[in-house]
């Protein structure tokens, strides 16, 4: 029987060829996109379950050995709005732990760097970047220790003592092998699960779409067996089989597809970052998963549709008229919306409330359940809207089986929602971040040397020796720079050279502590000139004739641009006395007129503020607002790409499914065209039973997520936030996608002229 | 004589519209019985509800010595492998297979070898003049080729009783009377009954017996004994 079977599969003739052809093209297409997501998934899983040597910690025990410990200052740099991870390090003894990728620790002088940092080093001018970095490179470090090839990471060695003065120097007798703590991490990781699963389901209909191509005429043909004495269950082999062989050469065409499209994967920044290329692949168990269970399921799928019909030897029929959708299936969608509504009444500022989430799948899932009588209620519109005999044709078919109908544009709703949503909420979000005094303080330097409790310079914050475990942090001196900053000579001193640097403008921000004030609260913790201000006026202006005022300068520190570029100076700050050169140095705001200066300016104080305690590098407002963006740049692409995937696959099942519905009424086309239809009736049919679906389904789901942004906005932005406005890149990818689905349905119609044509009349 | 086949006062209905009300007929061995009567009758119907497709909605079917209308799904379709033949006025070829593939297809289903079912598919088809057409596609045939492979397919499991409906209705009159002559002559040297369908009174004289239907009864079912076990 499996013989017989696999005969019928393979050797159909010129229509089951192209059947078998086009179905495998189809899952080839779902299980090659399939095994992207996976191998990408499986690289950042990877990555991100990397031994992080980033977040080596000080030893507690002080009396350990100095033959297996090394002083440890871990930071991090920005060069050209891009994080630089940094250990300056100092070995104690010849058994000193050496991080992952290396195979000894550098000695005094000597760094090891990262293959992309290295590159950059040998194309930069010292001065820019180089001379941040003392002695001479010794080698590169490898892949163990990096996160991706494009990670720029150094190593540099130091002698103990040198090391020793750091700040934030600790002592460190083992290095770190658990995975990185990585703030964005869970979010990435949720949005890959979350798309994945969003985007199988569109796969699944592809792939269920595919293998019932035709289903109609297969089952004449199982009728024609049960006339020659075939039992139900020989039929379902036959079924199974036919479905299985096409989903298994399908499977293996998909993931030839995959590893020819599998070095442009590498090359590709997913998540802002790029990963090594031996790691964007699949596991051996996403390969021999897909090669199972895909044929598995279409043969489950090809059982399954024989189900709905019951085959006897004298031909198929429906067992039961599928009664047509009830407005009932409104209900979930109405469930998920109200869910999410009340978890955004428990939104605050902090988090999202906990039914948010739960309602949005709710929705999604609730508009393909939804989406049936969305299209019968289509159907009955269809011939009052439109003239001729097409639309009558068109919606009786509709109404017959809108379940059907709807099941070929669904994928297309979806992604018409998701990227609805993000079209409307990004822009949205990204608007809150990048506020107008953000952009023009945009090239303003902040280097804070106190210690703070801000992690403003990368996407991950990983790493950052912490001080206080013992070894460095310890004398007054250095718990008063941690306080208030650099001593006043030394401030002194960094202020005289920044001044010597060409298109550089500072604005130096003194610690409070020390001076008197005319009427200041409390609040001030800062003594600013209000020349410098000037220079600064989005951060605010001093009265007439004030030169210096106290000001709160806490919000500075915020890794929150919007908060960071609040002004702090106005005409009722208290203006300040006394002899404010002589105070400590808190902060400096530098004003450069390029990016050559500005990485000048940035080599400068990372070479002139060794005494600095604070962790994190100098960057400008609009490097923070980069830093924001990126996170939800990242999340655009992921859902963008989704998006993007989903109608591919979603335009596949449409133009699989139109061209199987006509295949499949090859002889009422025929004898409507024999009765002297004009072929162009037969084309707007066809149209109209996917447009009127489409349209009826996506201008829906469009107006929700739209609905559900401009709801979302206005409870988490400020107040005031705009309505957000759909941009024209929306209209245009969406309008392509829409049009590319429909231009794929248009190219099935020389198959249904062919297949109509009266020439080929013959009822076999 | 005892009747292999028996249908007695069988009533069919299709919704509303009853098909068969109350119409009986037997078949002999070997016996070819024509069918006749005007469309719409209910020919087709006696002939689907004798050879086991369609379950009567009243009345008996015996074939045999076994009550027909009473066995399963599964019982059914083995007597159609094994028992009866069927040859219908088109679409009974599957076309994804060969020529030799369809004749052969009773005795796969059966699970004989491969081997000795091709032989016996290439013996029949040299019988019914088709040597040599084994490997190709059935769309590659004409009417009467293709008819002429239904009848090879049809009693190469040597069935009792070959159903035919409208087996000439497609096919020109002079193809037609050599798909009768040899559908006849076959089912004479495999000693299998005929029961035929047609509207055509020249098929019908192919038949030992002509049966009449109007309005779902046999006009003229003379000649019925009680079947084996029937009462």
């Amino acid at each position: 029987m499996l013989r017989l079977s696999t005969r019928l599969a393979i050797s159909g003739g010129r229509e089951g060829r192209t059947r078998l052809i086009v179905t495998s093209i189809a899952v080839a297409i779902g299980v090659a996109i399939l095994l992207a997501v996976l191998a990408d998934f499986h690289a950042f899983r990877v990555t991100n379950n990397r031994p992080a040597w980033e977040d080596t910690t000080a030893s507690h025990v002080a009396a350990s050995s100095a033959d297996r410990a090394e002083l440890w200052n871990y930071s991090n740099d920005i060069y050209h709005a891009t994080t630089i991870e940094r250990l300056d390090v100092a070995t104690l003894g010849a058994h000193a732990p050496v991080i992952p990728g290396l195979s000894r620790m550098p000695g005094p002088g000597e760094y090891y760097a990262s293959p992309a940092l290295a590159a950059m080093l040998r194309t930069t001018p010292r001065d820019q970047l180089g001379d941040r970095f003392p002695g001479r490179l010794v080698g590169t470090i490898g892949p163990r220790a990096l996160t991706g090839p494009t990670e720029l990471v150094i190593v540099i060695g130091y002698r103990p003592a040198t090391l020793a003065a750091l700040y934030s120097t600790i002592r460190v007798d083992s290095i770190a092998t658990a995975p990185g703590r990585q703030i964005w991490s869970p979010y990435f990781r949720d949005a890959f699960i979350g798309f994945a699963i969003a985007f199988v389901f569109p796969i699944l209909i592809l792939i269920g779409t595919a293998t019932r191509l035709a289903a109609a005429r297969r089952e004449e043909r199982y009728a024609a067996l049960r006339l020659c004495g075939a039992t139900s269950r020989q039929i379902s082999v036959v079924a199974a089989v036919d479905s299985l062989i096409s989903a298994l050469l399908g499977s293996l065409a998909g993931i030839g597809i995959f590893l020819l499209l599998r070095p442009t994967l590498a090359n590709t920044a997913i998540t802002s970052q790029r990963y090594f290329a031996t790691e964007v692949t699949p596991t051996l168990a996403g390969y021999v998963g897909v090669l199972v269970i895909v044929p598995i399921a279409a043969a489950v799928t090809g059982l399954l549709s024989l189900r709905r019909v019951r085959i006897s030897p004298l031909g198929v029929s429906r067992k039961v008229t599928p009664p047509p959708p009830s407005v009932w299936r409104m209900l979930p969608l109405g469930i998920g919306l109200a869910l999410f509504v009340a978890g955004l009444a428990m939104t605050n500022h902090q988090s999202i409330g906990g039914p948010a989430v739960p309602g949005l799948l709710v929705v999604l899932v609730g508009l393909v359940i939804a989406g049936p009588w969305l299209t019968g209620q289509a159907a009955r519109f269809v011939p009052r809207l439109l003239s001729g005999v097409s639309p009558v044709l068109a919606a009786r078919r509709l109404g017959d089986n809108p379940k059907a109908a709807f099941r070929s544009v669904s994928g297309l709703v979806l992604a018409v929602f998701l990227g609805t949503m993000v079209a409307a909420l990004l822009p949205a979000i990204q608007a809150i971040t990048a506020t107008p005094t953000a952009k023009a303080l945009s090239n303003v330097l902040l280097d804070g040397f106190t210690l703070s409790p801000i992690c403003g310079n990368t996407v991950n914050c990983t790493g950052s020796s912490q001080p206080g475990y013992g070894f460095a942090a310890s004398s007054k001196e250095q718990q008063q720079i941690a306080a208030q900053g650099l001593p006043p000579r030394a401030g002194a001193n960094v202020l005289a050279g920044l001044r010597q640097i060409p298109g550089a403008q500072t604005v130096p921000i003194y610690s409070l502590a020390g001076v008197g004030s005319t009427a200041g609260p409390p609040q001030y913790n800062s003594v600013v000139p209000c020349a410098g201000m000037r220079m600064l006026h989005a951060f605010g202006m001093c009265a007439p004739g004030v030169a210096v005022v106290q000001a709160n300068t806490l919000g500075l520190y915020s890794d929150n641009p919007m908060y960071a570029t609040q002004p702090f100076v106005n005409s009722q700050n208290p203006a300040a006395h006394g002899n404010y050169a002589g105070l400590y140095l808190q902060a400096v705001l530098v004003k450069a007129d390029s990016q050559a200066t500005l990485e000048r300016v940035r080599t400068y104080l990372v070479t002139h503020t060794p005494l600095s305690a604070g962790g994190a590098a100098a960057r400008t407002f609009g490097e923070a607002v980069q830093v924001r963006e990126g996170v939800a740049t990242t999340v655009q692409r992921l859902i963008d790409i989704a998006v993007a995937l989903t109608l591919i696959v979603a335009g596949c099942s449409l133009a699989v499914a139109a061209g199987g519905s006509v295949v499949e009424r090859k002889r009422p086309f025929t004898l409507l065209r024999l009765s002297g239809t004009p072929i162009g009736t037969l084309y707007r049919v066809v149209v109209i039973e996917a447009v009127a679906p489409l349209f009826a389904a996506t201008v829906i789901a469009a107006g929700i997520a739209y609905g559900m942004s401009a709801l979302t906005v206005a409870k988490l932005g400020p107040v005031g936030s705009p309505t957000p406005v759909l941009d024209h890149a929306y209209y245009l990818i969406m309008g392509l996608g829409l049009a590319g689905a429909l231009a794929v349905l248009l190219s099935t119609m020389p198959v249904l002229s062919r297949v109509s044509s009266p020439n080929n009349v013959r009822f076999e | 004589m005892t009747a292999l086949l028996n249908g007695r006062d069988l009533h069919r209905s299709f919704g509303q519209t009853p098909a068969l009300q109350g119409a009986s007929l037997s078949v002999l061995a070997g016996e070819i019985v024509a069918v006749m009567g005007p469309s719409g009758s209910g020919k087709s119907t006696l002939l689907h509800c004798l050879a086991g497709i369609y379950a009567p909605d009243q009345g008996e079917v015996w074939f045999d010595g076994r009550r027909l209308d009473q066995l399963s799904d599964a019982q059914r379709t083995q007597l159609r492998r094994t028992a009866f033949g069927f040859v219908f006025q088109f679409g009974q070829l599957v076309p994804e297979l060969t020529v030799a593939d369809n004749v052969a297809i009773p005795l796969l289903l059966g699970r004989v070898k491969r081997k000795p079912a091709y032989a016996q598919a290439d013996s029949w088809l040299d019988r019914v003049g088709l040597a040599g057409l084994g490997g190709r596609r059935t769309g590659e045939l004409s009417g009467g080729q293709a008819q002429r492979v239904a009848v090879a397919r049809a009693l190469i499991s040597q069935p009792a009783v070959l159903f035919a409906d409208e087996p000439t209705g497609a096919l020109d009159s002079a193809t037609g009377a050599i798909v009768m002559d040899l559908l006849v002559s076959a089912a004479r040297e495999e000693h299998a009954a005929v029961l035929l369908v047609t509207h055509d009174a020249g098929i019908a004289q192919y038949a030992d017996r002509v049966a009449t239907v109007h309005d779902g009864r046999v006009a003229d079912a003379a000649g019925v004994s009680e079947p084996e076990g029937a009462r």
